[in-house]
């Protein structure tokens, strides 16, 4: 008992002592001043001692600006010849059908796979469709059930302007548009 | 038609008249929300919907694949080796020779400069994330047969018949390793100089990659310059085609545009300092910075 007593005194002393070296220090204005003022001149030759001799150029700045990224998607160039190498087609200028199958941002055609259900189920997703989309959905399909012998199964967004076919025909659909001038 | 015309000026008005939706008033649909509440009331509430007594009434289940004090499944097992450090490995994001040819076809990337990480990267159309531990590009076969493009290519990952296919339309290609930092430095070359600090000087490979790094057959940066141009005879040799002659080449100046080991940027040296404002490089004076930067 006697024992923790004193050293609940012993720690209550030591808290004392502590403040008032602190309150010593920050009332000591003089004793602030000083450190103040050495800091100050300490700043001083530290920033003289961190500047580095330097060259400035503006020689090699043209190899910067090569870094950059373009704002924006570039028009394709003109080839001499359709396909490209990669088989890239641009769209015809002209169309005589009642729809009309937009290219994307990339100049690609906006035919995607979309796989569901852990792989066991894939659709031809179609975008980008402008005009008559039922005209389109009955050419697709007129076009797939000879090539696959089975019966076509499509979903048509009126809203969102998109078909799905059932079963993975991207390279089908991608052929069938690029025929038609898209 | 006016009586249209008068419909769809009262609809725009009474749309201008409305409040603008914005993020202040915008709303879920009723029923979108559902919180949880515990049941109150003699009926339902008794046990607040928590069942009778025990571990799932106090909460005190027992923690993630405990199995009741049997030795638990997910240490039964012993680790295979070959996966340590599995998710400290180097990735090469992969990019096919047919994608390559695309770009290059729709004017995404100019054949007739050299291509780096830099400029795959800016096509916005290949990604390369260095902090999903993305060393860089890891160029792939498909499209080999259509590809036709004559290029001077600089990948990080690559096989034999690609190295083939390029060489085969007098193109060059180099296996080139950067360190993670300059990879984040090559993958986006503006943030990188907006942040006010030296070009870094590019590491040397760690030991697993160094024998890829200077071995002639796979065009390594490191590999001595004769026996690369040995490689490639033998190479053409292999796959049947003959390997042109660059001093003659319209583009030979292009072609043989290469970086230094150090290097990461052309005709931009480590230590120096790109000031995007002013539109100046600063370059170090100091011998001391000189020697620290010299490859």
């Amino acid at each position: 008992m006697a024992a923790s007593m004193i050293s609940v005194i012993c720690r209550c002393g030591r808290n004392i002592l502590r403040s008032q070296i602190k309150r010593n220090k920050f009332w000591d204005e003089r004793a602030l001043h000083e450190s103040a003022v050495l800091r100050a001149t300490d700043e001083i030759t530290h920033k003289e001692e961190e500047y580095v001799d330097i060259e400035v150029s503006t020689e090699e700045f043209k190899y910067v600006e090569k870094l950059f990224p373009s704002k924006t998607v570039p028009e394709p160039p003109k080839h001499e010849l359709y396909p490209t190498p990669s088989g890239w087609v641009p769209p015809a200028a002209h169309i005589s059908t009642p729809y009309a199958v937009n290219r994307t941002k990339n100049h690609n055609l906006p035919v995607y796979l979309e796989v569901r259900v852990g792989g066991t189920r894939k659709l031809t997703l179609i975008r980008k469709i402008d005009g008559d989309i039922w005209a389109l959905e009955a050419d697709i399909r007129n076009f797939l059930e000879p090539i696959t012998g089975k019966k076509c199964l499509t979903q048509v967004h009126e809203v969102s302007r998109f078909i799905r076919v059932r079963g993975n025909y991207v390279t089908e659909v991608g052929k069938f548009l690029v025929d038609k001038g898209f | 038609m006016s009586y249209i015309a008068g419909i769809t000026d009262k609809a725009l008005k009474l749309i201008a008249s409305m409040p603008r939706v914005a993020l202040n008033n915008l709303k879920g649909l009723p029923g979108s929300k559902k919180t949880f509440q515990r049941r109150r009331g003699r009926e339902k509430g008794s046990k607040h919907g928590r069942g009778d007594k025990g571990q799932g009434a106090r909460m005190t289940l027992p923690r993630l694949g405990f199995e009741g004090g049997q030795f638990p499944f997910y240490l039964r097992f012993p680790k295979e080796r070959y996966y340590e450090g599995h998710h400290m490995k180097r990735q090469y994001p992969p990019l096919s020779l047919l994608q390559l040819q695309r770009m290059i076809d729709l004017g995404r990337v100019n054949p007739d400069e050299p291509i780096d990480l830099t400029t795959l990267c800016n096509t916005k159309l290949f990604k390369c994330n260095p902090e999903h531990h993305h060393y860089g590009v890891n160029l792939t076969d498909e499209g080999i047969d259509i590809f036709q493009a004559k290029v001077n290519i600089e990948v990080q990952w690559t096989t034999e018949n690609v190295i083939a296919a390029i060489e085969k339309n007098g193109g060059v290609i180099t296996s080139r390793f950067y360190d993670i930092q300059s990879v984040m430095a090559l993958v986006d070359p503006e943030k990188f100089f907006q942040r006010g600090i030296p070009i870094p000087k590019c590491k040397l490979p760690p030991e697993d990659a160094i024998q890829y790094y200077t071995d002639p057959h796979f065009r390594g940066y490191l590999a001595d310059p004769e026996k690369v141009a040995e490689a490639r005879l033998e190479l053409a040799q292999k796959y049947g085609y003959e390997v042109p002659d660059f001093s003659k080449d319209p583009l030979y100046e292009m072609l043989k545009q290469r970086k230094d080991p150090r290097q990461i940027f052309f005709g931009l040296a480590p230590g120096w300092v790109v000031n995007l404002k002013d539109r100046v490089i600063l370059k170090p004076k100091a011998q001391e910075w000189k020697e620290y930067y010299h490859s």
